[in-house]
């Protein structure tokens, strides 16, 4: 026994040994390194994309994880600087039309028994407070202002606060308002690195309304480029390094393709009915039972009515209750400002292939990295696998817009900032991480 | 670490277990009858240990800590097959020992597996202990005739991660086990040949829990998937004693069809507007485990020194794409693609009589994984293990002895990117593992 104890005791301190060297598992943190870029003072302009605009309004959570915002946290890796925002107040937030935030809600059907789920307003107004100029004493590094089109960056009178003059989403954080510019507010904090996304309002304004002229307009791209080439001379005027976002296509958002242009769906009988009715008004039209196209205006035919064609886009913010309820695609032709028909579509795509040319052009002048969003939304649009969640452009399942159809969700802003990540790193031979999409507030749904 | 609910309940279980156990093996006399009582008593400690649950987390799915002896000796006992494990190990082995046995054990598995994520950095998987157990027998009816059982859990996946981790639309908790129970029957059918072996019966367990990429005000949907299985296979080995000093196995387990009906289907923070999507309900799914093709030899070198090799060929193949399919909810069918490749491991093992009463032991083994770069995932982050392994025996008295075991598993580093779900790092583990088994011998 006295050879047992002898051994059993080697035996338990070999193994006591053993344990205590190799019990746990550990990585060390990966090292990251800017590479050629420098982002102590990081500057962002552009539209409501990068402001952080989310479910038809600017609210706190979904600005407080704007794009830049999420970038910033990543360039903190980097020896990133601060990145201040004019954050709107806790709460229902403001919106272009001076509206609430939107949110998922369960709502009566109409027509039929039961709920449907719908984006609606969290309350009747937005808080205007937010309207209140926050002072000159702070200097914002994101200068993206929702309903910015590139000409008003140098547009003195754009932070003037009178009511119509205009854009109260500037006004309340202009160093000063009335006089000072986007662009000079920009280059006051002497940027490093500038991130860049123009170009969205000045043809998305006019695609999102169904084609209406007037303040709604394309800007003529001869106009875009002087005004984009201005931009960025100016922004690289104090040697700054920087991204530039070019303009994806409307094909891959689901504000424009949620209501499918063959979606009116007939049962034999409905069929049927139609086509005794349109015998009378206008025997061109017929209907099948399955899938047809809707009905829409086209006052260019002298029955002002004719079905959609492929291609053609019915918008998100067609009432669904007057497409159920009222006829409307069917008996009731989708008035025009619902459709973007076959020559706005084609004059919304010449704008941006225009626009991305010279987007690309002074990019490479200027010495800036160009993030190819066109192409990046396409990917979108077959999906985008994140850590096993399948993102795409389907609407609120898809996980990438918010409830607008339109602008990114929070995780869609994430696939956006990692997108740019992967771009700054390449061109700039930098090692950021990319963000962790999955970390951020999906879609909430009733 | 949230402890499951279930496991609460379990508790109760395994002390059913220790009931079961507490007959007296003293008290069994005549041969027969003893056999008997035995085998029947082993089929109650069996249903028993099947209901036990373990705490939580291993690094691989095939389990090496079966038996203490051949965990001693990094699992290379197919030729060797000295104890009552050999039921499992290579039932030929069965008749060539000395005495009837009864062994039981339990090995205590410590894990710690780490996760580099690209995007969030280090995580730790949740750790926690494992407890299988092991219970054999073998009753010598004649000098050429045993009969045997072996219950174990030779199939053991259990991993935890947090649930807010990186990685919970994948996994959160995952645990597919397998309990095998072979009645086995030896014949030594010529002076230096014995075959044995048995049908096994499989009694799985199937348990995932995992995030679901929609949220309600109470946070992201989460599903969980509880499910038994039952399914069939059987054991056969030859062992061939060419001398005193040489021995050599051959040992086939088949492959084992999983089927799990009825599983139960449950999700949480459900918002209302989805609640007829994520509706609790009944699931099924069925995979299969593999077989294991084993050769092993031992050879006596000195008279206290004996050596032994063992090579295992597991048909991993079989474990190919898990289909998850819902009985009144067919969009929520999904499949989980394993892709796994046949493996090989290779084991060597000593074992050295210090005195009559001691035997100390060692080995070691390499196992190549059956998960290729492109499909390792965060259920099963495995990777090719090297296993290193100390124990010994010790008899007290003329009718009891203990076996001891300590094993270190290194699982090596390895960077991967699951082309399923683009999720991709760096994975490493240690595996600790202590065990014990109490051998009564008559």
């Amino acid at each position: 026994m006295i050879v047992f104890k002898k051994y059993s005791l080697l035996l338990a301190m070999s193994v006591a040994g053993m344990i205590t060297t190799s019990c746990q598992t550990e990585f060390d943190d990966i090292k990251y390194n800017n590479g050629d870029a420098n982002f102590s003072r990081v500057v962002a302009v552009g539209g409501s994309h990068l402001a952080g605009y989310s479910d038809r309004a600017l609210y706190l959570e979904a600005q407080s994880n704007s794009i830049p915002a999420i970038l910033a946290t990543r360039f903190a890796f980097v020896e990133g600087g601060a990145f201040t925002q004019p954050l709107v107040k806790p709460g229902i937030g403001i919106g272009i039309n001076g509206n609430a935030k939107y949110e998922l809600k369960n709502i009566i059907n109409p027509c039929l028994p039961g709920t449907i789920v719908s984006a609606q307003p969290v309350a009747p107004s937005g808080d205007i407070t937010n309207y209140n100029w926050l002072g000159s004493f702070v200097r914002y590094n994101n200068l993206a202002v929702p309903n910015t089109r590139v000409s008003d960056l140098t547009n003195q009178s754009y932070g003037d606060p009178s009511p119509f003059l205009g854009n109260p989403l500037y006004a309340r954080f202009a160093s000063q308002p009335g006089t000072s510019t986007i662009s000079g507010d920009a280059l006051l904090l002497n940027p490093t690195f500038v991130m860049i996304w123009m170009g969205m309002e000045d043809v998305y304004n006019y695609a999102r309304t169904g084609g209406e002229e007037g303040n709604d307009s394309i800007t003529d791209p001869a106009k875009f480029s002087i005004k984009y080439e201005n931009l960025l001379n100016e922004m690289t005027s104090l040697d700054a390094d920087g991204v530039v976002m070019n303009i994806p296509g409307p094909a891959s958002m689901p504000f424009f393709t949620e209501v499918a242009y063959n979606g009116l769906l007939l049962n034999p009988a409905q069929a049927a009915n139609l086509n005794a009715l349109y015998a009378i008004v206008d025997s061109t039209i017929t209907f099948t039972a399955g899938a047809n196209p809707y009905i829409i205006s086209d006052p260019s035919l002298s029955t002002g009515r004719r079905p959609i064609k492929k291609g053609e886009f019915i918008l998100m913010s067609v009432s669904l209750d007057s497409i159920n309820c009222q006829g409307w695609g069917t008996t009731v032709p989708i008035p025009e400002r619902y459709v973007l028909n076959s020559d706005e579509v084609a004059d919304v795509n010449a704008a941006i292939n225009a626009y991305n040319a010279i987007i690309t052009t002074n990019a490479a002048i200027n010495g800036l990295a160009l993030v190819n969003m066109n192409a990046f939304y396409t990917t979108l649009g077959n999906n985008k696998l994140f850590n096993g969640v399948n993102y795409s452009s389907e609407y609120l399942y898809g996980g990438a817009f918010s409830t607008d159809g339109y602008h990114p969700s929070q995780r869609g802003n994430a696939l956006l900032a990692n997108e740019i990540i992967s771009t700054i790193n390449r061109v700039y031979s930098s090692k950021i991480p990319l963000a962790d999409v999955n970390s951020y507030s999906g879609i909430e749904f009733p | 670490m949230k402890t499951p609910d279930y496991l609460n309940k379990n508790l109760f279980k395994t002390l059913g277990i220790a009931v079961s156990l507490s007959f007296d093996p003293g008290q069994l006399r005549p041969k027969f009858a003893r056999m008997l009582k035995f085998t029947f008593r082993s089929y109650i400690v069996a249903c028993a240990f099947v209901l036990f649950t373990g705490s939580s987390l291993a690094g691989g799915f095939q389990l090496n800590m079966l038996s203490m002896k051949a965990t001693s000796m990094a699992g290379a006992f197919t030729g060797f097959g000295s104890d009552p494990s050999a039921a499992f190990f290579n039932p030929g082995a069965m008749t060539f020992q000395e005495y009837s046995q009864l062994s039981l054990g339990a090995s205590f598995m410590m894990s710690s597996t780490s996760y580099l994520s690209p995007f969030t950095g280090n995580t730790n998987m949740d750790e926690g202990l494992m407890i299988p157990m092991h219970l054999y027998g073998n009753g010598k009816l004649n000098e050429t005739t045993s009969i045997g059982i072996s219950v174990n859990t030779p199939f053991n996946l259990h991993t935890t991660w947090d649930d807010n981790w990186t990685g919970r639309f994948i996994a959160r908790e995952t645990q597919i086990r397998a309990t095998y129970i072979q009645p086995t029957v030896s014949f030594q059918f010529a002076e230096k040949f014995g075959i044995g072996g048995g049908p096994v019966i499989a009694l799985g367990k199937t348990y995932i829990t995992k995030a679901l990429p929609y949220s309600s005000s109470g946070g992201e949907v989460g599903m969980e998937l509880d499910g038994n299985s039952t399914g069939f296979g059987f054991n056969i080995g030859v062992f061939y004693k060419h001398n005193e000093d040489l021995t050599l196995g051959l040992d086939y387990r088949s492959a084992v069809k999983m089927k799990v009906k009825d599983g139960e289907a449950s999700f949480s923070n459900v918002p209302s507007s989805l609640g007829a999507l994520f509706a609790s309900g009944k699931f099924e799914t069925e995979y299969t485990l593999p077989s294991v093709i084993s050769a092993g030899a031992a050879y006596k070198l000195t008279r206290e020194l004996t050596i032994c090799l063992d090579i295992n060929y597991t048909t991993w193949k079989s474990f190919d794409t898990l289909e998850f399919n819902f009985e009144n909810n067919s969009v929520l069918n999904f499949g989980s693609g394993k892709f796994y490749d046949n493996a090989f491991a290779i084991r060597v093992g000593a074992q050295y009589e210090l005195s009559e009463r001691i035997d100390v032991r060692g080995g070691v083994s390499f196992d190549s994984s059956p998960v290729s770069d492109e499909h390792v995932s965060p259920e099963n982050p495995d990777n090719d293990r090297y296993m290193f392994a100390v124990g010994g025996s010790i008899k007290f008295g003329e009718n009891v002895s203990v076996d001891l075991a300590y094993m270190l598993q290194n699982i090596k580093e390895r960077e991967v990117l699951n082309s399923e779900t683009n999720f991709g790092g760096n994975y490493k583990s240690l595996v600790n593992v202590f065990g014990i088994t109490l051998n009564y011998q008559f």
